[in-house]
């Protein structure tokens, strides 16, 4: 019997992995990975797609390290049903694996809109090696490829589709890229800087059908009527934790797993870690889902640490993001869109070629956005860390 | 361990430091042979920058357990345990600025394409510990030691240690010990 | 700081100590599990020309400079007990602190590379209890003065 069973082969699982055998050597690790490769960098995806990134080195670690440290890969399996009392995980396969300890770090899965899931191969999100090598072949054969999205993956993606030759187009429902993030200024300079690469895109958009037909996609019809024509559409809407099989034991609404700060779930011996749990963000100050690369990192270390009976806790997530267009990076972190309201305040800096903005909450350093220069982003990021810690020790 | 201590209160803001770690990296990456008799600098690898009368040196601290080899999603940071360092391997960077967003002392900076033709790409650099030379050349060149550097265990805080002992010694020396002399002399 | 609660401290009576370097151990050992003064939070500086040691360990300065330099906010210390913590998870091992700290009272762990501070035992410091000849007390910090104004009158009504 695994004595540390952990659903999920990403980067969170990773480095549990990593974590349980700094402490436990002889941990007795099983890892269920629903995909049929090694542990790789996601965030690299982008980087294969435009061509800098050889599929190689997408992993973080090789076939060997699974052998030499004894960890046990079941690969191309997925949990379908947990059962808390028995401690005992179903598979997919038929078979039954019993655990000590359970991490769930199963990840998150593309939203894609019911009016857009087609069965075609053609509309697609972006998220695992199969998808990115489907685009780099499409895009490599000059098909033209619409995004649907305009976050940071969708910006990341253009970019390195431009790089890679192809000139996609993108369609974004609010009134600019990155809205979650930049404010109008901002957005104005990043949306410049990829319109001047030869990029269109279409703001204040949706998809509202995909025109599809035995041939595959041929084209996009927009809210305004539109028509765009093309062969690919990539939905890069976000992503929504890969909870469905803990409906039954965890059943929540929405969102994420709720841990608690040493990463447990309401579930005894059992944890989360990575995109699938609603951790504590600092700057906002309550439990969201924040799916990025150091949160994974970290949660899966503390959740790997506490696995193996140590008690370390986690201090909380700050969200944060950065990207870079053809040369000219973006990096926001905290809080960056602000309620009109009085005991917020902005401190904006902006000149030809960099923008940036300071957000305070109760004079208190809560959130930046930065675009050009950016050197200082780690030191305010430890500023707002600061602030927020501060305030915690004081509650 | 590679133990950095940076004194802006000491820093007169000369940027003597960075010339010396231009100068550092230049000697060595330059090919001998070249066309170029007199090379162009490279960019250095620490920055120092007097912005309203004060100073700021960024430079890397070589962290033990270092966020930006956290934050690293191609694994292109390497801590190497021996020499104390944090290295950047060049071949796996990617410039996804990740690392930037998480230095909490700004020593990373990247080396930026923005050709239109998209063929180069973004690389992070900062200090390599200047494992080439003795000493690291930006402590040698500092004239009022706002940057020093030791590659021994705990450097800094053995130097202090040692003065704040020596301190504590000579309050003996002044106070407890004539006491005890005399003491020892009234009795003979 | 400024909690109104008068805090005790390792007071350091250098005219005592022996060097026999009991309080590195016995620090290492409630600290760290071996005995290996590297790990101990106290640490003996020998003047072997004037055949003298003096250990140097943390003062609990009211502004700590360690807490304030930390980009990382791993230093803190409890504002009620005082009792200073290493937050081992976020400390990255910069050696900001320990390059910062005028007494040289913080290291680095030679393995997990963290700093490594006084945390006075929680209350009941080992490195007092094992001192054989009495240069260590746990005492707040104006009874050492008291002694030494005491001590200096006494060597003026002797002249």
């Amino acid at each position: 019997m695994p004595r540390h069973l952990i659903i999920g082969n990403g980067t969170a699982g990773f480095s549990a992995i990593q974590a349980i055998l700094e402490y436990d050597s002889d941990g007795e690790i099983t890892v269920i990975s629903l995909e049929h490769h090694l542990p790789y960098s996601r965030v690299l995806l982008t980087h294969y797609i435009g061509g800098h990134v050889s599929k190689d080195n997408l992993y973080m670690t090789g076939e060997s390290f699974f052998k030499q440290k004894k960890v046990n890969l079941l690969l191309g399996a997925a949990a379908v049903n947990i059962d808390p009392e028995q401690k005992r995980v179903e598979l997919d396969n038929g078979r039954v694996l019993s655990y000590e300890k359970l991490l769930v770090a199963t990840g998150g899965k593309p939203v894609i809109p019911q009016h857009l899931q087609k069965e075609s191969p053609d509309i697609m999100g972006l998220r695992t090696i199969e998808d990115a090598s489907y685009i780099r072949q499409k895009s490599l054969s000059g098909a033209k490829i619409v995004i649907v999205g305009g976050g940071s993956l969708a910006i990341e993606l253009a970019c390195a589709l431009r790089e890679g030759g192809n000139f996609p187009e993108m369609v974004v429902s609010s009134s600019h890229v990155l809205s979650r993030v930049a404010d109008d200024e901002a957005a104005a300079v990043i949306q410049e800087q990829i319109q001047s690469y030869g990029i269109r895109i279409w703001t204040g958009e949706d998809v509202t059908e995909v025109v599809h037909t035995s041939k595959g996609v041929e084209g996009v019809v927009l809210s305004g009527g539109q028509e765009i024509s093309c062969q690919v559409v990539v939905i890069c809407k976000g992503v929504q934790p890969n909870r469905e099989f803990l409906d039954r034991v965890l059943p929540t609404i929405r969102g994420g797993i709720k841990v608690d700060s040493n990463m447990r779930t309401d579930i005894p011996d059992v944890y989360a870690a990575g995109d699938v749990v609603e951790a504590y963000e600092l700057s906002r100050q309550e439990f969201c889902v924040s799916a990025i690369w150091p949160h994974a990192i970290a949660q899966g270390r503390i959740a790997g640490m506490n696995m193996t009976g140590q008690d370390v806790m986690y201090e909380g997530s700050l969200s944060r993001n950065a990207l870079e267009i053809f040369g000219l990076p973006v990096i926001s972190m905290g809080i960056t869109r602000v309620p009109a309201k009085r005991d917020w305040d902005l401190d904006v800096n902006q000149d030809k070629s960099s923008y940036c903005k300071l957000v305070y909450h109760d004079a208190k350093l809560v959130g930046a956005v930065l675009v050009g220069k950016v050197e200082k982003a780690g030191k305010l990021q430890a500023a707002i860390r600061k602030a927020a810690g501060i305030e915690t020790v004081l509650n | 361990m590679l133990s950095i201590k940076v004194d802006t209160v000491k820093c007169d803001g000369c940027s003597l430091c960075q010339l010396a770690c231009s100068f550092a990296h230049m000697v060595l990456n330059t090919e001998t042979g070249g066309q170029q008799k007199f090379p162009e600098l490279p960019d250095p690898l620490l920055w120092v920058k007097v912005c309203e009368g004060e100073v700021q040196i960024d430079i890397c601290r070589h962290c033990e357990n270092p966020p930006c080899a956290d934050a690293c999603v191609a694994g292109a940071f390497k801590v190497d345990m021996e020499r104390g360092i944090v290295e950047i391997d060049q071949q796996k960077c990617v410039g996804c600025w990740s690392c930037v967003m998480e230095c909490p002392f700004g020593a990373i900076r990247i080396c930026s394409h923005s050709d239109k033709e998209c063929t180069l790409q973004s690389r992070a650099f900062k200090c390599d510990g200047c494992s080439m030379w003795d000493k690291p050349l930006c402590a040698s060149f500092c004239p009022t030691g706002a940057v020093q550097i030791a590659r021994n265990n705990n450097g800094a805080a053995a130097i202090q240690r040692r003065e704040r002992a020596a301190l504590l010694q000579k309050g003996l020396s002044l106070g407890a010990a004539r006491y005890v002399n005399r003491e020892i002399k009234h009795r003979a | 700081m400024g909690s109104g609660v008068i805090k005790k401290i390792v007071n350091v009576i250098p005219e005592a100590c022996t060097g026999c370097r009991q309080c590195e151990l016995i620090c290492s050992f409630e600290q760290g599990g071996s005995y290996s003064p590297r790990l101990s939070r106290i640490r003996l500086v020998k003047f072997e020309d004037k055949c003298l040691s003096v250990p140097v360990t943390c003062t609990y300065c009211e502004r700590p400079i360690c807490e304030e330099v930390c980009p990382v906010g791993a230093m803190t210390h409890d504002p009620v007990t005082g009792a200073a913590k290493v937050n081992e998870e976020s400390c990255r091992g910069c050696k900001e602190c320990a390059n910062a700290c005028p007494l040289g009272a913080i290291d680095m762990h030679p393995e997990k590379g963290t700093a490594m501070r006084c945390d006075l035992c929680g209350g009941d410091p080992a490195c007092v209890k094992y001192c054989p000849a009495g240069a260590l007390k746990y005492e707040p910090p104006h009874h050492s003065v008291k002694e030494k104004r005491r001590s200096r009158v006494v060597a003026l009504n002797l002249d």
